[in-house]
């Protein structure tokens, strides 16, 4: 059974994947979809797709501290 | 001394390492355990699960296919590290449930847990066999990668087929033995070294070739404009294109029935940590591209017979005399195309014994089981050899062949987890109808509707089937239903 924590997650949570894809796929993908300004070397594109993979592994983090940062173990 | 004799040295010890650490693993452990074999007793550490899954994703794919596609389509590459990154998310929320129903009732392949809340052994079976299938299919693009670097960075000294057999076979031999486990740890070693090898070589590449990452990419857009961008006038693919694989392929990247496996042996809090590591491994995917982009201005289209020659081409034609590089190259190659193998390899003898023999025969006893499955090992290692020496296809066309396939699982697994009114009539036949259609429009249509891929044609038919059928049909017990749903 899922802790009261980990059912609070969820709807925040199914939004970010929601996001997440929407923002890796046309329409929305439209904003980066150029090749200049060069971020970092990278095609503004290929910029996009690695802001955003960092953006997930933060948003990641977050979440699975929110569940587990607060000392109690809950496995 | 030659450089292919460096490259032939340093892959010889690579592969003598490999295969000393596949078979250690399994050392002291009972060889006659079915849990043991499938899932390490459920207790593996963290690191060497994260190593196990990112080496699946690490594939031949990274080293062949991932700079082909960059040289010959630009753009449309960006699509590997996006999907990678949006595939596993939601495994943070099923994954956990998975592995708790998993846990509680015993579970070790994606066939038992569908199997188990359709109540449809037909089912179980039908997703073996789906399973297997498009297991081989993936081998024989891992095989045929293999035996490449083998070839071409020995300057054809090791032929083809026995560069396969080699490295292919170290493979199968640890598998055999150690079980998921000798793959789990053979793949720490390979996932560290091509990790290094990919970095080095991209950045070496782009900047002896190109002088800098911003120099290449300002010269691409003014040699070729519209490549590095999509569907756009002179882009290599359409938005419509675009999106959909990458909805096709991050869908089907959940539904690789080894994952399943996976989250068995396992705890929740590990699956979690696991999903976190994704976005990163896409993160590691981008210098592989650079060697694609690399070569763009500096080697002709048609000086190769296919895209995926690419980085061998480059460096037997353009590093020149660095043998130590050469070396390094063909053992980080081998560590992407091994460490895909042994997992899918022994995911694909798992689903082999539970999934397409164990429903015929249900009083089978371990030891039978057990027994299957290491021939299974032995059987599916033989048949994606033979195809990868016999059969001819593009290596990203395989690739994205078999996941077409298994991302029509997709309705039934979600469904059991959020759905309590899906039936097996509905999951069958959904299933059915997706799969046809996907490969109508992969093999026999000239082009799909719109440019839309075809898994998610295929996709779209199956769920409409699976919800029509379902809610036609009578449903599970509710307990059960609920059990799934509510995990």
């Amino acid at each position: 059974m899922a802790t009261s924590r980990q059912r609070k997650v969820t709807r925040p949570y199914i939004i970010f994947v929601v996001v997440m894809f929407l923002l890796m796929i046309f329409p929305l993908y439209g904003i980066a979809n150029r090749v200049f300004p060069l971020v970092l070397g990278l095609p503004f594109g290929l910029f996009w797709v690695i802001f955003l993979e960092l953006i997930a592994f933060c948003a990641l983090c977050f979440f699975y501290r929110y569940e587990y940062g607060h000392g109690g173990e809950h496995e | 001394m030659n450089n292919w004799m460096f490259a032939l040295g340093s892959m010889l010890v690579y592969l003598a390492l490999a295969f000393v650490i596949g078979l250690m693993a399994g050392r002291k452990r009972s060889f006659w355990s079915v849990s043991e074999y499938a899932v390490a007793d459920r207790g593996l550490g963290l690191i060497v699960i994260w190593f196990m899954m990112g080496g699946t994703v690490f594939s031949a794919f990274s080293f062949l296919g991932g700079p082909g596609m960059a040289f010959s389509q630009g753009a449309a590459s960006y699509f590997v590290p996006a999907y990678i990154a949006l595939g596993i998310l939601p495994w943070y929320l099923l994954g956990p449930k998975v592995g708790r129903i998993g846990a509680r009732k015993n579970f070790f392949t994606m066939g038992d847990f569908l199997g188990d809340r359709y109540q449809s052994k037909a089912l179980t079976v039908i997703v073996g066999v789906i399973s297997v299938l498009a297991f081989i299919q993936y081998l024989t693009l891992q095989i045929k990668g293999m035996a490449f670097i083998f070839n071409i960075l020995t300057d054809g000294v090791i032929p083809y087929w026995f560069g396969a057999l080699l490295a292919y076979g170290i493979v199968v031999a640890y598998v055999a033995t150690s079980g998921v486990r000798g793959a789990a740890w053979s793949d720490v070693l390979q996932g560290a070294l091509m990790l290094i090898v990919a970095w080095t070589v991209g950045y070496y590449l782009v900047y002896t070739l190109q002088g800098s990452p911003t120099e290449m990419f300002t010269a691409i857009e003014q040699a070729k404009p519209g490549f590095l961008t999509i569907g756009q006038e002179g882009s290599p693919m359409s938005a419509m294109a675009y999106s959909t694989v990458i909805l096709v392929s991050a869908l089907g990247f959940l539904m690789w029935p080894h994952l399943f496996t996976k989250s068995y042996t396992t705890t929740e809090k590990r699956i979690k940590i696991t999903t976190m590591a994704f976005p990163l491994f896409g993160i590691f995917l981008v210098p592989v591209l650079f060697v694609g982009f690399a070569a763009i201005g500096v080697v002709a289209p048609d000086a190769l017979e296919s895209p995926d020659q690419i980085l061998p081409h480059l460096v037997t034609n353009y590093l020149g005399a660095n043998g130590w590089l050469y070396g390094l190259i063909g053992a980080g190659a081998l560590a992407a195309a091994m460490s895909s193998s042994d997992a899918i390899t022994h995911g694909g003898s798992v689903s082999l014994g539970r999934d397409v023999i164990l429903p015929f025969k249900p009083d089978m006893d371990e030891r039978t089981q057990i027994w299957i499955m290491r021939v299974g090992v032995v059987a599916i290692g033989a048949a994606a050899y033979w195809l990868s020496i016999f059969g001819a296809a593009g290596i990203i066309a395989l690739l994205v062949g078999a996941y077409g396939s298994i991302a029509q699982f997709v309705p039934a697994v979600y469904g059991a987890l959020i759905w309590r009114r899906g039936t097996k009539q509905g999951a069958i036949a959904g299933m059915v109808v997706g799969i046809g259609v996907n490969y109508y429009f992969q093999i026999v249509a000239e082009s799909t509707p719109l440019d839309i891929n075809a898994g998610i044609v295929g996709l779209l038919c199956n769920i409409v089937v699976f919800v029509a059928v379902s809610l036609m049909t009578r449903p599970v017990p509710a307990t059960l239903a609920n059990e799934y749903a509510d995990a």
